[in-house]
C-alpha cells in the first residue's frame, strides 16, 4: 500500500531530521546562528509536512505548534533561552517516541499535552490548545444557494483571462471544460472578436473571454473551485442568478440569442443562409442584420423585429436587478397620479389667464405631460411580467385532468413572452384554469369519438397570449367538437332567455353560457357541466375590466377569447358630466355619442327604456337616477347619449356633456367606494373633485337584472 | 517521455507524490531542492524528454521554491508548476504566482487532492 | 489542397510551428485540410490560432477544413465557438 510505503520513508526521514534537530538545537544554546535557526525551522516544518502526509496526526498537530514557536524565534520576536532549549529537546524526544510507536496512537498523550501547554505559554497563546483537533477538519459554514424546483442552480459567469496567463502554465480551455462538466451552458457568449487578425496575432497571448450561464446542481463553492488557481488575479465574476430563472418558463431556453438565431427561429432565414452570412461576417466584421438584408434573405423590417425581440430577450437575462416590493410601485404610481392631478389643476388656472400667458403656460405643461406620461409608462413596465410561467403551470394540470377522464390531451403554449401586469397575471390564473378544465371536460371529445370523426386520437388545447391595440388577449382553444348552438338555443328558450323563433346574434347566444346555472350537457360530467363555473369566470374577468367571448365551429373546436387591459392602474378615460357630477367612462368601451331623436326612444315592457341606434335597440341608462343626483336634462332627445359596448352588448348612457379625454390613474381599485357594480373605481380630478369610474359591464348587468 | 518532476527536500513528500502519481500513469522525476530540480529537468530535456509539470516545495535548502520557479521560467515559459505549500505560507503563494507558478496545494494533502490538482493543470 | 497533419503535442509550447505553417499555407493554397488524427486534445492557444486562421482564410476566399477530430477536441472547439 502507498500508505505503508510512505510511512516507511517517513520513519527514515524523521530519524534523520530529529538527529539533525538535536544537534542544531544544542548548537543554538551556545551560539545563536541565523542559518542554524533557519535550518531548525525548516526541519520542523518538514517534519510537520511528512507526518501529515504519512498519517501521524498527533505528530502533525504537535509539530504545528512547535513550528509556530520556532517561527517567532526565527523572526526574532522571541528570544531563545535555556528553558526553551530544554522544552525543544523534550519535544523532540516526544516526537521520536510518537513516531516509533506502532501506529502513532500509543504515544503518551499526557506528556504531549504538557509540552503543548509549555510551548503555547512561550508563544503567549494559551488559548490556542486544541484538544485532539486534527488538521483536515476546518469548520466552515456553507450556506448553499437556493435551487429551483428541479434542484438546479443558475450562475452567470464571466471569465476574462489575463493576456499572459499561458506564461503561468495555465490553459483556460481546461478550466472551461471543467466548468462545462459541472452542468450545461444554457447561454454562452464567446468574445472571439478579441482575437486579433491572423497577422497581428501573438499566439503566445490569451485573447479569449467567455460569458456563460451555467445550469448546474452544484453549489457556488463548487463553481469557484473550478477557478481555484485563477480567480483572484483574473477577471472572474460568478453570480448566482437562480432567482432570475424559472426552468418552467421559456426564459431558460431563450439564451442570449443573436439576431441570426432569432431570424432562424422565426423561419425568416434558413440555416444555410445563416451560415453563409456568419462566414461573411467573420471576414467583414459587418453587422449581421445588414448582411442579411443586403443578401436579400430578409427585409429590413424582419431585422427590426428581430432586434426588438433581442432587446426583450436581453432584458430578461439582464441580471443586474433589484427586487422591489410591488406596494412601493403602487405607491409611486399613486404619487404620479397626484402629479397628474396637479398638472391639470395648473392647466385649469391657465384658462383664466390672458391668451398669451395661457398659451405659454399650456405649452410648457404640454411638454411636462409628455414626460409624465413616459414616466408612467416606464413605471407600468416595471409591473409587467411575461405570462409564460403562468401558462406553463397548466401543463401538469392538463395532463392530470385529461388522464382522469381517459383523454389524451396535449397543451400547446403560444406567446409566452407576452407581458402584462403582475396583478392581472395573478388574477387571471383561476379563470384560465376553469376554461381549460371546461375544454378538457366538454370541449375535447373522447378518443373514440375523435377517431370516428377522423381526427387524431389526442386532442390539443392551445393557450395563446398576444397584444393587440393596447389590450392583452388570452385565448383558450380546443380542437374538439365545438359547441352545439341548437342545444344552447334550446336551453336558452327553456329558461325564457329567448323566444321561440326569435332571431339572436351568435355572439349573444353564446354569451348565455356565462349565465349562472346555464349548462348544455345533458348528462352532468364528472367535473362540471358546461356553464357551471363559467359565470364565475366571467365575473372574475370583468373585475379585471376585461371581457370574454366565445368562438366555436362545429367539429373544429372552440376558442374562449379573453380581452384584458394591459394594466389595472391606468385607464384612458372620457370624462362625462351629469349635473354637477363628473364620471369617467373607459375609452375602450365607448362606441360613439349621439343626439337621439324623440322617435328613437321607446319604452318596452319588461325591458325598460330602449334607444334605437343604427337600427338596433340598446337599453338606455339614466345615471342621475342610478346615483340619485341632479341632471340638466331629463329627456334623452334633449341630452347627449354615449353608446358604450361590452362583450357585444350595447348600452346608451344619458349625459349632459362630454368633458374630455384623459389618462386616469385609478385610485384604490380594491377599496370599494360604493358597493355598486356600476362603479369600478375612482379618480381624483385636477380640481380635487372625485370622479367615479363607470364599469360598463356592471351597468349592463345591473340593468339586465 | 513525459515526466512530472517533484522537487521537495522531504523524502516522505517525494515518496508520497511519486507513489500517488505512478498508478495514474505518470512518470516521475525527483529532486531534493531547487538546484537539483533544475539539473534533473535540464538533463531530461537534453535527453529528449518532456517535462509536463513541475511540483515543487517552497521551503527547501540550497535553492528554495521561489528561486526554482524563477530559474525554471528562464528556459521554460509554459510548463505548469504546482507549488506545495502549507497554511502558514499563504504569502508565498502570491510570490510563487508572480514568479510564474500555476497553482498550489496545501500540505498535508490526500492522494486524491494531489491528483485533482495535477489534473487541473495537465491532461 | 494543402494537408497539415498536426503533431500529437500541438499546444502552447510549440504554437509558433502551427502558426507559421498555417500562415504559409493560407498564402498559397485554396483549400487547407488540418488533420487531427494524432492529436488527443488542444489548448486555448491552438484554438486562437485556428480562429484567426479560419477568419483570414475566409477573407481570402479560401477554406480550412478540420478532419479526424476526436470527441474531446470536438467539445473543445464547441466551447471556443469554432464548431457549433
Ligand atoms: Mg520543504
Amino acid at each position: 500500500m502507498i500508505d505503508n510505503a510512505v510511512r516507511d520513508v517517513f520513519l527514515e526521514e524523521s530519524k534523520e531530521l530529529l538527529d539533525t534537530l538535536d544537534s542544531d538545537i544544542v548548537r543554538l544554546e551556545t551560539s545563536p546562528d541565523q542559518d542554524v535557526m533557519n535550518r531548525v525551522f525548516r526541519s520542523v516544518h518538514t517534519l510537520k509536512g511528512g507526518s501529515g502526509i504519512a498519517g501521524y496526526d498527533q505528530v502533525y498537530e504537535f509539530t504545528h505548534g512547535l513550528e509556530n514557536l520556532l517561527d517567532l524565534v526565527r523572526k526574532g520576536e522571541t528570544q531563545i533561552n535555556a528553558a526553551m532549549i530544554t522544552l525543544l529537546l523534550r519535544s523532540l524526544d516526544w516526537i521520536r517516541q510518537a513516531v516509533a510507536a506502532a501506529d502513532g496512537e500509543e504515544c503518551d498523550i499526557a506528556v504531549k499535552e504538557a509540552l503543548q501547554r509549555d510551548i503555547n505559554a512561550c508563544i503567549g497563546e494559551v488559548s490556542a490548545v486544541k484538544a485532539g483537533g486534527t488538521h483536515d477538519e476546518k469548520p466552515r459554514i456553507i450556506v448553499p444557494g437556493k435551487t429551483d424546483a428541479h434542484g438546479n442552480r443558475y450562475y452567470h459567469i464571466r471569465c476574462a483571462f489575463n493576456e499572459d496567463i499561458f506564461l503561468r502554465g495555465i490553459d483556460p480551455l481546461m478550466i472551461m471544460e471543467d466548468l462545462r462538466r459541472l452542468g450545461t451552458f444554457i447561454q454562452r457568449k464567446i468574445n472571439k472578436k478579441d482575437v486579433p487578425n491572423f497577422d497581428s496575432l501573438d499566439p503566445e497571448k490569451c485573447y479569449f473571454s467567455w460569458e456563460v450561464v451555467l445550469k448546474t446542481e452544484h453549489t457556488i463553492e463548487k463553481v469557484y473551485e473550478v477557478f481555484l488557481f485563477v480567480h483572484d488575479d483574473n477577471d472572474i465574476v460568478i453570480r448566482d442568478i437562480t432567482e432570475n430563472y424559472d426552468p418552467d418558463s421559456a426564459d431558460a431556453r431563450i439564451a442570449e440569442k443573436r439576431i441570426g438565431e432569432i431570424l432562424l427561429g422565426k423561419g425568416v432565414i434558413t440555416e444555410n443562409e445563416l451560415n453563409d452570412v456568419l462566414n461573411e461576417q467573420d471576414q467583414k466584421n459587418a453587422k449581421l442584420g445588414d448582411l442579411v438584408v443586403s443578401k436579400g434573405y430578409a427585409t429590413e423590417k424582419d431585422v427590426e423585429h428581430a432586434l426588438v425581440d433581442q432587446e426583450k430577450i436581453k432584458k430578461k437575462i439582464e441580471t443586474g436587478t433589484v427586487r422591489v416590493d410591488t406596494a412601493k410601485l403602487d405607491n409611486l404610481l399613486n404619487l404620479l397620479g397626484e402629479i397628474v392631478i396637479g398638472q391639470s389643476a395648473i392647466s385649469r388656472l391657465a384658462d383664466d389667464m390672458s391668451e398669451e400667458q395661457s398659451f405659454m403656460l399650456k405649452n410648457a405643461l404640454y411638454g411636462m405631460e409628455r414626460t409624465t406620461r413616459e414616466f408612467q409608462e416606464q413605471l407600468m413596465s416595471i409591473r409587467m411580467i411575461p405570462i409564460g410561467p403562468s401558462f406553463e403551470q397548466f401543463r401538469r394540470f392538463v395532463r392530470d385532468v385529461s388522464h382522469s377522464l381517459n383523454k389524451e390531451i396535449y397543451l400547446e403554449i403560444e406567446g409566452q413572452d407576452t407581458e402584462l401586469d403582475k396583478t392581472v397575471i395573478e388574477r387571471i390564473s383561476d379563470p384560465l384554469k376553469h376554461m381549460i378544465r371546461n375544454a378538457i371536460d366538454h370541449g375535447i371529445e373522447s378518443p373514440e369519438t375523435r377517431a370516428g370523426a377522423g381526427k387524431p386520437k389526442s386532442g390539443k388545447i392551445t393557450l395563446r397570449a398576444y397584444h393587440q391595440e393596447g389590450n392583452v388577449f388570452i385565448e383558450v382553444s380546443d380542437d374538439g367538437g365545438g359547441i352545439d348552438r341548437k342545444e344552447v338555443r334550446a336551453k336558452a328558450e327553456a329558461l325564457g332567455l329567448v323566444k321561440h323563433g326569435e332571431e339572436i346574434a351568435d355572439a349573444k347566444l353564446l354569451q348565455f353560457l356565462f349565465l349562472p346555472g346555464f349548462s348544455t350537457t345533458s348528462q352532468v360530467g364528472e367535473l362540471s357541466g358546461r356553464g357551471v363555473g363559467m359565470d364565475v369566470v366571467k365575473n372574475n374577468i370583468e373585475s379585471l375590466r376585461g371581457s370574454v367571448e366565445i368562438e366555436t365551429r362545429e367539429k373544429i373546436g372552440t376558442t374562449f377569447r379573453v380581452k384584458l387591459p394591459l394594466t389595472l392602474a391606468i385607464i384612458e378615460g372620457m370624462l362625462i358630466r351629469v349635473g354637477k357630477s363628473i364620471f369617467i367612462l373607459p375609452m375602450l368601451s365607448i362606441v360613439e355619442s349621439i343626439r337621439p331623436r324623440k322617435e328613437d326612444v321607446q319604452t318596452v315592457e319588461k325591458k325598460g327604456e330602449l334607444i334605437r341606434v343604427r337600427g338596433e335597440y340598446a337599453p338606455l341608462v339614466r345615471l342621475y337616477e342610478i346615483f340619485g343626483i341632479e341632471s340638466e336634462h331629463h329627456n334623452p332627445w334633449e341630452s347627449l347619449v354615449v353608446i358604450v359596448e361590452s362583450a357585444g352588448v350595447r348600452l346608451g348612457i344619458m349625459i349632459d356633456e362630454l368633458v374630455g379625454q384623459q389618462q386616469i390613474v385609478i385610485k384604490s381599485l380594491d377599496t370599494a367606494i360604493t358597493n355598486s357594480r356600476s362603479v369600478s373605481g375612482a379618480a381624483i380630478l385636477g380640481n380635487g373633485q372625485v370622479a367615479l369610474i363607470l364599469d360598463v359591464h356592471g351597468l349592463l348587468s345591473e340593468i339586465m337584472s | 517521455m513525459r515526466y512530472i518532476a517533484i522537487i521537495d527536500d522531504s523524502p516522505t513528500m517525494r515518496a508520497s507524490v511519486m507513489l500517488t502519481l505512478k498508478p495514474f500513469g505518470y512518470n516521475v522525476l525527483q529532486a531534493q531542492h531547487g538546484a537539483e530540480g533544475l539539473d534533473v529537468i535540464q538533463k531530461a530535456i537534453a535527453e529528449g524528454h518532456e517535462i509536463a509539470l513541475a511540483i515543487c516545495d517552497i521551503n527547501m535548502p540550497v535553492l528554495d521554491g521561489i528561486g526554482f520557479i524563477n530559474e525554471f521560467r528562464k528556459f521554460d515559459k509554459f510548463t505548469p508548476i504546482l507549488v506545495l505549500t502549507t497554511e502558514s505560507e499563504q504569502a508565498t503563494i502570491q510570490k510563487g504566482k508572480q514568479a510564474g507558478a500555476s497553482g498550489w496545494l496545501i500540505k498535508p494533502f490526500k492522494p486524491d487532492e494531489l491528483i485533482q490538482s495535477v489534473e487541473r493543470l495537465i491532461r | 489542397m494543402k494537408l497539415i497533419e498536426l503533431e500529437d503535442n500541438t499546444g502552447i509550447k510549440n504554437i509558433h510551428c502551427l502558426y507559421s505553417s498555417l500562415g504559409e499555407a493560407i498564402e498559397s493554397n485554396a483549400e487547407i485540410v488540418l488533420d487531427f488524427r494524432n492529436v488527443r486534445r488542444i489548448d486555448l492557444a491552438v484554438a486562437q490560432v485556428l480562429i484567426a486562421a479560419i477568419r483570414r482564410a475566409h477573407g481570402a476566399g479560401r477554406i480550412i477544413k478540420l478532419q479526424k477530430v476526436n470527441d474531446t477536441i470536438r467539445e473543445q472547439l464547441v466551447i471556443c465557438g469554432i464548431l457549433k
